[in-house]
Parts: C-alpha cells; sequence; structure tokens
C-alpha cells in the first residue's frame, strides 16, 4: 500500500488540465500522479480532458486536492473497496449537491477511472435508493416504468422471498 | 435522470449484496434495471432457500424431465407459467435449508393427501422434490460451486449418476445421506473440480464403512483437486482407516495404531495435503511424536 507522499512529484509541481469546453485548471502534479488517467495525460505542459465539462472537472478536483494525502487502497481489490462503506462527513457535505451534478461526477469518476470517487457516488446513490418502494426509486430519479402490468406483477410475483430478507 | 452505464449500476447494486429487499425494488422499477439486478439478487440464494416463496419460484424452473418425477405424487406443475428469467442459472451454491423450505412449501400448498403434515427431510415427497431441484440448479448453471446435501435417500443412484456428470463443484458436503458410498468414490474418479468432500455420517445414512473407505483410497489415488476431505462418524475402522492412509481429513473414525503408522508413511509422500485432523482416532503417543515430524517437514500443512 503506498500511502500517498511518495508520489514522484513534489508538492510544488503543477500542471494544466482542460475541461471540454475549454476551462484550464492548474493543479498539484501529484493528483495526477495518483490517477492513472490523469496521469497518461501528463505529457506536456497542458493537457485536455474530453467528455468532463468545467463545472463537474472543478467538482472532481477539489475531491482529489481534499483527498490528496489519503492511502492508496489497490483499486483492483474489489474486497477492499467494498469494505471502506463508511463516508466521511466531508464526502457526505461534498456530495449533498443535485442530483444531476451526483450522476455527472460519477460519470467523470468512471471515464477518469478514479475509483474511490466512483465507489463514493454510487454508495450516495444506493443510500438514496435503501428501504425506498419501487414507485419511490422511479419518483427519487425520474425514471419511467416499462413493464406490462402483467410482467411487473409477475417479477413482483417471482421475488417476493426477497422481501424477507 | 442521466443514464448511468452498466458497470456504474453494477457498482450501485453491488452495495446491497445483503439487503435482498432493496434489491427487490431496484429490480421493480425497470426492465433495464431488472436484468442488472436478478443476477446479483440470485447469485446467494443459497441460505435462503429455507423460504417457501423462493422454493416456489425455483420450481416453476424445473423443466419436463424433472417435472416428471413429481407426477406421482400430484404435483403438476406444468400448469403454471414458465418464469419470466431462468433465474437459477444464476445461483451458484445450495445448502441444507433446501429440506425446510421444501417441507414448508409441502406444507403451505396442501400436499398433504399422503401424511397429515410433512416434518422429516427423508419423507418420499421431500426426498423427491429435493431431488428435482438439486438436478435442476445442476443443469442450470455452469459456474454451479457449492452443493450441501442433507438427510437425502438416493434411490437407484440418480444423484451419483448426476454427480458423475458435473464439472463444475468445488465443495461436496453430502451429510448424513443414503448414498451409495463406492458410487462416492466414483464422482471422485470422474470430477475434476472438486477440492473439498465431507461425508458425515449418523448411525443410519452417509455409513460409508470399511467397503466405502476403500473405494475412495482407490478414488484418491487418481483424483488429484480435493485438499480436503471429512469422513467423521462412517465406521470406516481400523482397515479402512489405512486404506485411506493418505486421506486428508479424518475424524472420529478408530484408525488405530496400525492405521496412525500407515499415514506416517503416507504423509512423507504427499505433496497436495493442506488440512488435517486426526481427532479422536486412538493413535498412540509415539505415533504422534513421529506424525509431528512428518508434518514440520511438511510446511504449510495444517493440522
Amino acid at each position: 500500500m503506498d500511502n500517498g507522499t511518495s508520489n514522484s512529484a513534489s508538492e510544488n509541481e503543477t500542471i494544466t488540465l482542460k475541461s471540454c469546453d475549454g476551462i484550464e485548471f492548474h493543479i498539484d502534479a501529484r493528483i495526477a500522479n495518483r490517477y492513472t488517467l490523469l496521469n497518461n495525460w501528463n505529457g506536456g505542459e497542458s493537457a485536455c480532458i474530453p467528455n468532463v465539462n468545467g463545472k463537474v472537472l472543478e467538482k472532481v478536483l477539489e475531491w482529489c486536492e481534499h483527498h490528496i494525502n489519503d492511502p492508496q487502497l489497490n483499486c483492483g481489490d474489489d474486497d477492499s473497496r467494498r469494505r471502506n462503506t463508511i463516508i466521511e462527513e466531508w464526502d457526505e457535505n461534498f456530495l449533498s449537491c443535485d442530483q444531476d451534478m451526483l450522476f455527472e461526477i460519477i460519470l467523470a469518476a468512471n471515464y477518469l477511472e478514479i475509483k474511490p470517487l466512483l465507489d463514493l457516488g454510487c454508495k450516495t446513490v444506493a443510500n438514496m435508493m435503501k428501504s425506498k418502494s419501487p414507485e419511490e426509486i422511479r419518483s427519487a430519479f425520474n425514471i419511467d416504468n416499462d413493464y406490462t402490468p402483467e410482467e411487473e406483477e409477475q417479477f413482483r410475483k417471482e421475488n417476493e422471498w426477497a422481501e424477507d430478507y | 435522470m442521466i443514464k448511468l452505464p452498466i458497470e456504474c449500476l453494477l457498482i450501485i447494486f453491488n452495495n446491497f449484496q445483503n439487503d435482498s429487499k432493496s434489491l427487490y425494488s431496484c429490480l421493480l422499477v425497470n426492465r433495464y434495471w431488472c436484468r442488472i439486478v436478478v443476477p446479483i439478487l440470485w447469485r446467494n440464494i443459497g441460505e435462503k432457500l429455507g423460504n417457501r416463496k423462493l422454493i416456489n419460484t425455483c420450481l416453476l424452473s424445473l423443466n419436463a424431465e424433472e417435472q416428471v418425477l413429481l407426477i406421482p405424487f400430484k404435483i403438476f406443475l406444468s400448469n403454471y407459467s414458465k418464469p419470466l428469467f431462468e433465474y437459477t442459472s444464476y445461483t451458484t451454491s445450495v445448502c441444507r435449508y433446501l429440506n425446510g423450505g421444501i417441507i414448508s412449501w409441502l406444507n403451505e400448498n396442501d400436499y398433504t393427501e399422503v401424511k397429515h403434515r410433512w416434518e422429516c427431510n427423508t419423507d418420499t415427497l421431500v426426498n423427491a422434490v429435493k431431488y428435482s431441484l438439486i438436478s435442476m440448479f445442476l443443469r442450470t448453471n455452469e459456474r454451479f460451486s457449492y452443493l450441501e446435501v442433507f438427510g437425502f435417500i438416493d434411490n437407484n443412484n440418480k444423484l451419483i449418476k448426476n454427480l458423475c456428470g458435473n464439472n463444475t463443484i468445488n465443495s461436496l458436503y453430502l451429510y448424513e445421506n443414503w448414498i451409495d458410498s463406492e458410487g462416492i468414490a466414483e464422482i471422485l474418479c470422474n470430477n475434476t473440480t472438486l477440492t473439498s468432500l465431507k461425508l458425515n455420517g449418523n448411525n443410519n445414512g452417509n455409513n460409508i464403512g470399511i467397503k466405502g473407505a476403500k473405494a475412495l483410497a482407490k478414488a484418491l489415488h487418481t483424483n488429484t483437486t480435493l485438499t480436503s476431505l471429512n469422513l467423521s462418524r462412517d465406521n470406516i475402522g481400523s482397515e479402512g482407516g489405512k486404506a485411506l492412509a493418505n486421506a486428508l481429513y479424518l475424524s472420529v473414525n478408530d484408525i488405530g495404531i496400525e492405521g496412525g503408522k500407515m499415514l506416517v508413511k503416507a504423509l512423507c509422500k504427499n505433496t497436495t495435503l493442506i488440512s488435517l485432523n486426526l481427532s479422536c482416532n486412538g493413535i498412540s503417543f509415539d505415533e504422534r511424536k513421529e506424525l509431528t515430524k512428518t508434518l514440520h517437514k511438511k510446511n504449510p500443512l495444517i493440522c
């Protein structure tokens, strides 16, 4: 396990990232070093990140900056990812944004392969669904029901055992 | 809502691995979510098989051949519509709670013509339903890996034949069943995935005995995958103990002095053993010392 402080980049080094809508961010090079994809783009003085707009990239980088000294988990280790189930207060406040932004952050974390942020975003969404009925979930996330009534009834019956656990 | 890709939804739903109720709600949201949730929900149903509603859905997954076995008992499942998913194709384990689930299902559905109330694991009808369901689980999932069968009477070696054709199971636990012990040895000869085999017996069922122990010993010469074997309360006797001297986990079998000596010799040659329990086997102090010396050389053997 890496404690996050042994990155080759020094504290004063910065690189420039450019969002898909042309907004530039000057970030601590150690952030780029932590995440493979950002690191791959860290070839020149500035790197362009397609698919992520300035508003979202700003949030993602804010999170990365706050967690710069976190111990680095082995990202391929699903167990250690799953064990990390408690959401810290700072993260909870950070993700108390509107739903569209939360989903944009998840998409960006997935695209940029920032797995701890991806897990955190997904856990936040899971918490929003927990103990809700299908109707409540549909209404909370504005999802259309494309089941026929007969189909829904049959799925309900075939899986109703799950309600007991 | 912004549509999340499948890999993100998988991470979200995997947060509910121990919360079937939330998974159930997600499954009913829409078709897209349903396709992602069903494999997660049905993967680990083993511990929940005591639930009669779950047994009901599993029974609807039986094919014609498996349903025929229940017709003599006036259980006509063909009258019901097939499930919308082949749910059990995602199930990787079946455990002993299956008995309770079947009994509860039979009582709930009033199959009480022959008997006032079903209670016993080995009743003919319970036995028939159990075999149909196990056959279905073995048939539907190519990754099925863990099977516990408890209190089963294997008429005509049906289960043995079925298991002989299986090459996915890695843990097979047969507790207190009435199963042909030489047939079990045959499974060991045919199966190339099995790593753990538990054949705990009692005074009636799963009595491996000397004959069965010898057959198992022979099978162990050809089997290269097994790393753990439990034969507790199987009455294999001193002779069986000697034959099984290179077996992996022996408990309460009265191996005796001769068996102990053979075990020491066998352990010197064995290269696959990782788990060994020699409790309650009447081995002398000197043999114990000899065994301990051998075991020290065989790191990382666990005793």
